[in-house]
């Protein structure tokens, strides 16, 4: 039940909303409990919003990596097999350590 | 009791300039270029216009206060020119400055207009104003419009009991509808469709609005030429007249901000000024007799709640349409069919004429099939200025 | 009988730990590794020495009527205003009467304990039954520098009353020198200090005992007599010998709180007094001394009502009421001693109206509002107009103070647009115990302290400060009531 596919997006592309965008620095893997944790470093700029300009860097984690980058979708990107993470213990150290590694990013979320 | 203004003014003519970041325009270079298309419509020339308003926001760039800076621009003959202000419904208060002024007899033919020039603050954002108040300048939170309406989303799903997970899923709906809308429409700021997916990726700008739940800052402007429907009959013999069948405004009473009575879950005025516009219109089902929708959707949350303060949807029923797709294009009453303020754009003072044109235009079939609303005899228009605890809305609605 | 009637203490929640300061200046000063231990309290970035004046007073004030103040005066170093009395906004703050003394004390170390004797005669001349001292400091040392570390900000608060005394005022003895270990010129943001051998061996271990043994031969006691010795100096070694000297147990020697909050200047006697008063029985005589440029020493008797008092760990619970500040930097914009960029917005310009001010000082430093005659409905900000709308009356209305009633949070933020250098920006709306609502700014606390129907209390803030015009202009924000530590 925990098990789905996430697609990857494309690095360095830039998403583009009419407040500002985000795009994906990155994709890496932390080793967890002898688990092996997918996490997408990313990071928004917000400078054409209504109200006020900004950015940030957040880090997304889909899961625990059941299977990496097999297969892809039509439009050519990659999809892995991943199982969400519901332990919030298990959360909690993950964040811990991410935000160690990246210091100041604004928020760690998971799927 | 009054009688109201259903039927006794329509409109002659319509321009709109292509929103974005016109850092190539000046404020005079989009007000003639909204002027130009708006006359050309309208087949009138410049001194059959008999009183003009304007409005417009912010002070500190654009066209700064009073009327003479727009009346030089456009070289108006001496006629009555009034700027005016009321946050986001500056436009649709302009417009009802010149629809009150032709159906009281005062003049034939006026003109409303609305304009905002933003690009030249140097930043993202707008600057501050002192909208409650100098007390409130001086003690108040510095707090953003993200922010406020963040708060809505709490109250909402505190309410209704709806998970936030479900109402973020709404609300990416909500963005990813405006996206689809937008990306047709060549004179909105943004016209790119996105993957709900894309949008779901998003960071939390204010919890629970993310980065695509906001609406931008553009420059544009928007303009609107009204008279009876007598005198549109010899211009225009044998065109399509849209009338102007409701216009309403309701301010906060400041009950809201400082009362304990209102729950945060809904926006009061937006419940009052509908109602007064159906009954003023003789509509008694709008869920049923209007045909679209652009309304005030500077965030998601703002786009949502709406729907069940307009009485299109019944309380807490709203996440549901929106998923069943009832507000999209071809759903049951498409709402920001050309965008919304989150593709077109919102220069300010003139997005209540832009919604207004975008009706004008769907109602006289002017749109290509892409993008048109069938059958479509009844458009609603919706500002919301200010933050759920404190504001001004305005509803309009136009029909064949 | 005139002494000691209250205390309040006041630790701002942020600490620094000692070697994150060395982590990030040690480089330049290795020797700092020597002062090292142990953390000092901070203040957030919208306190300073008059709000944390405010909290000590507010702190030692409960269950108090403000109205039966007559004087507050209050005493810092580090006070925000050179011309402005910033009493007389601590008094607003308080909620104190307008027919009142006050008084601003600086200038020494030892304004606290001045400000003290002063109360103390105020009341005993019979000029008026109730003063308040509220002290508080935040001084600067150079980055990597010795007072950098030994420096920590505090407030601490006495109320000294005619009646209902729980420490018996029994005399006291100072004395004054222009010995200058320390100092800071009139446009001085930093202190400057002369050699640490000399403040020690001739600052501290010779004025102390001086004092001390001038107020034994006075009033004819001994220092053995004291339960408790309460005096501030962060060098141990000199602790010892002036305890040796004057035959002081180490038991009976007041804790300075050098490695928990720091050397709180004007404010630290004061702060240890209340600390010591948490902890003595009726009968005990206590010995106060405070060093600056000379010393006061002041003798008071523990009397029965101690018991009565409630609530008597005040100090304990601010410092047990604690967060990390795990970074310099922040410490560093946060006290103006290095220049962050706040973007083109942060550059516009913004102008302080003081007759505006003057209009709405009750609402503003007293968080005053009205309350209608005809309905009962309580409101904020002050109204001529009922906000009721089944109400409406014109001019019905009664004044209320509303900063001890406390609310409830009705919604709230965590904003990262809004102009900041705390960010995010959290805020939302509070609804006030006994009616009306308003949007306030959080403080002192996460977005996962909040949740909507969470009981809040209002603290005393810096709202902004106008380097342009050197404008320090202070508001109320919500707190968030935590759990009791225990």
């Amino acid at each position: 039940m925990n098990k789905f596919e996430h697609v990857h997006q494309k690095i360095g592309e830039e998403v583009r909303s009419i407040a500002g965008y985000y795009t994906v620095l990155e994709e890496d893997v932390l080793e967890y409990n002898g688990r092996r944790v997918l996490y997408e470093v990313k990071m928004a700029v917000v400078e054409t919003s209504c109200c006020g300009s900004g950015g940030l860097g957040f880090i997304f984690v889909p899961g625990y990596i059941l299977s990496l980058k097999d297969r892809q979708t039509p439009n050519g990107l990659w999809v892995s097999e991943v199982e969400r993470i519901v332990e919030e213990s298990e959360k909690k150290d993950i964040e811990k350590e991410l935000r160690r590694i990246y210091p100041h990013f604004y928020e760690v979320s998971f799927a | 009791m009054a009688e109201g203004i259903k039927d006794k003014v329509v409109i002659l003519g319509m321009g709109c300039t292509k929103f974005g970041e016109r850092f190539e325009a000046d404020s005079s270079d989009l007000l003639v270029e909204a002027f130009k298309e708006c006359l050309e419509d309208a087949q009138i020339e410049k001194k059959d216009i008999q009183a003009a308003w304007l409005g417009s926001h912010i002070d500190e760039v654009n066209i700064g206060k009073g009327g003479t800076y727009v009346s030089s621009v456009l070289h108006l003959p001496m006629i009555p020119v009034t700027r005016c202000e009321n946050f986001c419904a500056s436009g649709t208060e302009s417009f009802r400055g010149a629809v009150y002024a032709v159906a009281s007899g005062a003049c034939d033919i006026a003109l409303a207009m609305g304009v905002e020039k933003l690009k030249d603050t140097g930043y993202g954002g707008l600057p501050n104003s002192p909208a409650f108040g100098q007390l409130m300048v001086m003690i108040g939170p510095n707090a953003t419009a993200p922010g406020m309406f963040a708060q809505l989303a709490t109250g909402y799903s505190a309410r209704t009991g709806i998970p936030m997970e479900k109402i973020k899923e709404a609300m990416t709906h909500v963005s990813w509808k405006s996206h689809q809308n937008g990306a047709k429409n060549p004179k909105a700021h943004l016209r790119k469709a996105i993957s709900k997916e894309q949008i779901a990726g998003a960071p939390m700008i204010a919890y629970p609005l993310g980065l695509f739940d906001c609406c931008g800052v553009s420059d544009g402007a928007a303009m609107a030429i009204v008279t009876t429907p007598e005198i549109f009959r010899k211009i225009k013999p044998n065109e399509e007249m849209v009338k102007v069948k409701a216009l309403q405004i309701a301010v906060s009473s400041g009950e809201e901000a400082g009362y304990t009575k209102w729950d945060g879950s809904y926006v009061a005025t937006t419940r009052l000024a509908s109602q007064r516009a159906y009954q003023e219109a003789g509509i008694k089902d709008p869920r049923k007799e209007i045909s679209m929708m652009e309304v005030h959707d500077c965030f998601s949350i703002t786009e949502l709640v709406t729907m069940e303060d307009l009485h299109i949807s019944p309380e807490g029923g709203a996440v549901d349409d929106v998923l069943n797709g009832f507000f999209d294009l071809d759903g049951g009453v498409p709402c920001q069919v050309d965008g919304g303020l989150k593709c077109f754009g919102h220069p300010i003072g003139a997005s209540g004429l832009r919604m207004i044109y975008e009706m004008y235009n769907q109602l006289l079939r002017r749109w290509p099939e892409d993008r048109l609303v069938k059958n479509a005899e009844l458009g609603l228009t919706h500002n919301l200025g200010g933050v759920p605890t404190n504001n001004v809305c305005s509803v309009a609605i136009l029909g064949l | 009988m005139v002494g000691i009637s209250s205390y309040g203490g006041y630790v701002p929640r942020y600490r620094l730990n000692k070697m994150i300061i060395f982590g990030a200046m040690g480089w330049l000063n290795p020797a700092l590794i020597m002062n090292a231990r142990g953390e000092k309290a901070v203040c957030n970035f919208d306190e300073d020495s008059l709000t944390m004046a405010v909290a000590a007073g507010i702190n030692c004030l409960k269950g108090f009527d403000r109205q039966s103040l007559d004087a507050v005066y209050f005493a810092s170093t580090t006070a925000p205003y050179k011309e402005r009395q910033n009493s007389g906004i601590v008094a607003g703050a308080l909620c104190a009467r307008d027919d009142i003394r006050s008084a601003d004390f600086g200038g020494s170390l030892k304004a606290g304990t001045s400000a003290l004797l002063s109360a103390i005669e105020f009341v005993s001349a019979g000029s008026g039954s109730n003063a308040i001292v509220c002290a508080g400091d935040s001084r600067l040392g150079k980055m990597g520098s010795v007072q950098e570390m030994f420096f920590g900000d505090a407030g601490a608060a006495m109320l000294v009353s005619d009646t209902d005394v729980i420490a018996e005022y029994k005399g006291s003895y100072s004395v004054t020198h222009d010995f200058v270990d320390h100092m800071r010129g009139a446009w001085s943001k930093f202190d400057r200090q002369w050699e640490e051998r000399w403040i020690r061996d001739f600052g501290y271990a010779q004025f102390i005992p001086q004092a001390i043994e001038g107020l034994c031969n006075k009033y004819g006691v001994a220092p053995g007599d004291f339960a408790k010795v309460v005096y501030p100096c962060y060098y141990g070694g000199a602790r010892k010998s002036i305890g040796a000297k004057l035959g002081i147990e180490p038991e009976k020697v007041q804790d300075d709180m050098v490695t928990t909050v720091g050397d709180s200047g004007a404010t630290h006697a004061l702060l240890m007094l209340a600390k010591a008063l948490e902890e003595v029985n009726p009968g005990d005589k206590i010995l106060l001394v405070s060093y600056g440029n000379g010393c006061d020493a002041i003798y008071f008797e523990v009397t029965d009502n101690i018991t009565k008092l409630q609530d008597r760990a005040r100090v304990s619970k601010s410092l047990a009421r604690r967060a990390e500040l795990d970074n310099y930097q922040k410490y560093l914009v946060w006290r103006d001693m290095a220049p962050a960029d706040t973007g083109l917005r942060g550059e516009e310009d913004f102008v302080t109206r003081w007759s505006l001010e003057w209009r709405a000082h009750k609402a503003i430093l007293g968080l005053e509002g009205t309350v209608c005659r005809k309905c009962g409905t309580q409101q904020w900000p002050p109204q001529r107009i009922c906000v009721n709308p089944d109400c409406g009356a014109i001019d019905e209305m009664d004044r209320v103070y509303i900063a001890d009633k406390g609310g409830t949070i009705f919604t709230f933020t965590s904003d990262l647009l809004a102009a900041s250098i705390n960010p995010p920006a959290i805020y939302g709306n509070v609804n006030f115990n006994g009616g009306g609502r308003t949007l306030m700014d959080f403080t002192d606390c996460t977005l996962e302290d909040l949740a909507v129907g969470k009981p809040v209390e209002f603290s005393f803030r810096i709202k902004y400060y106008d380097p342009k015009r050197d404008i320090t202009f202070y508001f109320w924000k919500a707190v968030p009531v935590m759990e009791e530590v225990s």
